[in-house]
């Protein structure tokens, strides 16, 4: 099985509501099968019984176009960067144990995780910020799989989980937003407080456990238990336009206030990413970020925003070292981003 | 800004409607006192790793019937084990750790019982079972209408059928936490001093 199809993912095409703000919406639930252990006391003999039972029924779905399946036990750790690279994995089933899989379409716009932290984790993508297709999308996925295969599931509680922070819906909904503006005019914290008093997180460009890169925050759901889905959803409405109108605010006031401050930023980014010899991931992100805001905010006219989201993936170590066809030392993956991406900007 | 009636010093930041033979009264208490009277708290962090601080010991009455030792029996998990890395082994263990587990859930999610879908499997269940889940959406809703009477006649309700629930050969869990209902309470959780 080639790795080509997880490559560009169609959550990263630029499209979608809102999308000069908001880059994709995911949407995740966790599920647990009836007579069967969580994942931490399963013995080896049953996660093997789980894998094949549920692999099954999930390749043989029409759930997505073409589901595939890999399992990760027989991947190296390059296949499994470039699955979470394409936030196709978690970054817990890329570190994780124990025999473990993921099937995922053609677009890469639905995965399920075999064997994650809870038996099941069922994933929608898109790109722009499409909470309620997706949701929809999402729970017809779960209906048809719930009739095939038992759920672990009480009136109390709800779906059973690994983890008492996922029970009850078991669903977490995610936005990745890009807020450049904010993090420069430094009110990102605002955001971050507000955020938190209503009892949502923010987690950075990986989702859990990961760091902001490139001013790429991801807003999502805490409260699983006594909330309908639907409410999760109103939670996220009350809040993420606010933060989208707030944005596009400190972007309109910079242009008006201190334009030659924020062309300055946005060209230098340019010519630093159309000139660089050596450039580290880290580094990449936050002028590729700058540029993005530029396109949006029509100061920038020959670069694409598909160029530009398209080598946000691209430039991460897992897709870079997969384009070059081989593994790479960093220092010489510096230069081979480098290389891509002045490339990438010409061709444009 | 209203004074905590029970400590009588601090700002009441927490706001109650208790209904007391259909007749409604207010209470209003500063966040140390509604902790003390363990009224239930809204997440204040929900980070995993900070999730072992959360789980109390079960109180000492309850210890005898559910000590810390006691393991699951089907995945043998302890409390204790689960209190040091707060993942479950087995759906049993949700009915095993009992009244600890519900205090629990409580502060992560500021509740302990279900609202959503029920799934089609579950359709050789009772009735009353989604009747259940359907109505503490609605009790939900009663409350943030402020319509106390209703949500109090829906309150009964739930607790009959959770009581109905309980009843063994009525598709009960066996051993499932008993519910502590708040009789002729309804909380409305930190609601912001409007004053």
């Amino acid at each position: 099985m080639s790795l080509k199809s997880a490559y560009m993912g169609a959550w990263l095409k630029g499209e979608g509501p809102e999308s000069d703000i908001v880059v994709s919406s995911r949407l995740r639930l966790a599920r647990n099968l009836e007579g069967f252990k969580f994942k931490g006391r399963m013995g080896e003999d049953e996660e093997l019984l789980l894998e094949a039972h549920l692999r099954e029924k999930v390749v043989d779905s029409t759930f997505g176009d073409n589901m595939c399946y890999l399992s990760l036990n027989e991947l190296d750790d390059l296949d499994r960067l470039l699955l979470v690279e394409s936030h196709l994995i978690s970054l817990e089933h890329f570190n994780g144990d124990g025999r473990r899989g993921v099937a995922y379409d053609q677009s890469g716009s639905v995965s399920i995780m075999i064997n994650e932290e809870d038996h099941l984790r069922i994933q929608v993508l898109a790109p722009g910020l499409a909470l309620r297709e997706q949701l929809h999308r999402i729970n017809a996925i779960d209906d048809t799989l719930a009739e095939q295969v038992p759920y672990s599931f009480n009136t109390d509680f709800g779906f059973l989980t690994t983890c008492p922070t996922n029970v009850g819906t078991g669903l977490r909904v995610s936005v990745m937003l890009h807020l450049p503006a904010l993090a420069l005019s430094k009110h990102i914290q605002k955001v971050f407080n507000a955020v938190e008093k209503v009892n949502l997180a923010v987690r950075g460009f990986f989702g859990e456990g990961s760091q902001a890169l490139g001013d790429f925050y991801q807003i999502s759901n805490q409260v699983t238990l006594g909330v309908s889905q639907e409410e999760a959803l109103l939670e996220l409405d009350k809040v993420l336009p606010r933060i989208i109108e707030y944005e596009r605010d400190v972007r309109q006031a910079l242009l008006d206030d201190e334009r030659k401050v924020l062309e300055d930023k946005v060209f230098r980014a340019m010519a630093i990413l159309q000139n660089a010899r050596s450039i580290p991931t880290e580094e990449a992100m936050v002028h590729l970020s700058f540029l993005r805001m530029g396109i949006f905010l029509q100061m920038v006219d020959d670069v694409s925003i598909d160029a530009v989201n398209k080598l946000f993936l691209i430039i991460q170590p897992g897709h870079l070292q997969s384009l070059v066809g081989s593994e790479l030392l960093p220092e010489d993956r510096d230069v081979e981003r480098a290389s891509i991406i002045r490339k990438e900007l010409q061709d444009d | 800004m209203k004074v905590c009636d029970n400590c009588r010093k601090n700002v009441a930041t927490v706001h109650l409607t208790e209904i007391k033979k259909g007749q409604s009264e207010e209470v209003h208490l500063c966040e140390n006192c509604a902790r003390e009277l363990r009224v239930p708290h809204k997440p204040p962090v929900s980070v995993n790793d900070l999730l072992g601080a959360f789980i109390e010991k079960p109180e000492s009455e309850e210890s005898v019937r559910q000590p810390e030792s006691a393991a699951c029996d089907e995945c043998g998990l302890t409390f204790e084990e689960f209190r040091k890395n707060p993942r479950f082994g087995c759906a049993n263990d949700y009915k095993v750790f009992g009244r600890s587990l519900v205090k629990l859930l409580e502060k992560i999610h500021g509740s302990s019982k279900y609202i959503g879908k029920v799934p089609s499997f579950q359709d050789g269940q009772p009735v009353f079972l989604r009747e259940l889940v359907a109505l503490r959406q609605k009790l939900k809703k009663a409350i943030k209408e402020e319509a106390y009477e209703e949500a109090a006649s829906i309150r009964d309700r739930i607790v009959e059928l959770e009581e109905l629930a309980r009843t063994p050969g009525q598709g009960a869990p066996d051993g499932a936490p008993k519910t502590r209902t708040r009789r002729g309470r309804l909380n409305d959780q930190d609601k912001e001093s409007s004053e």
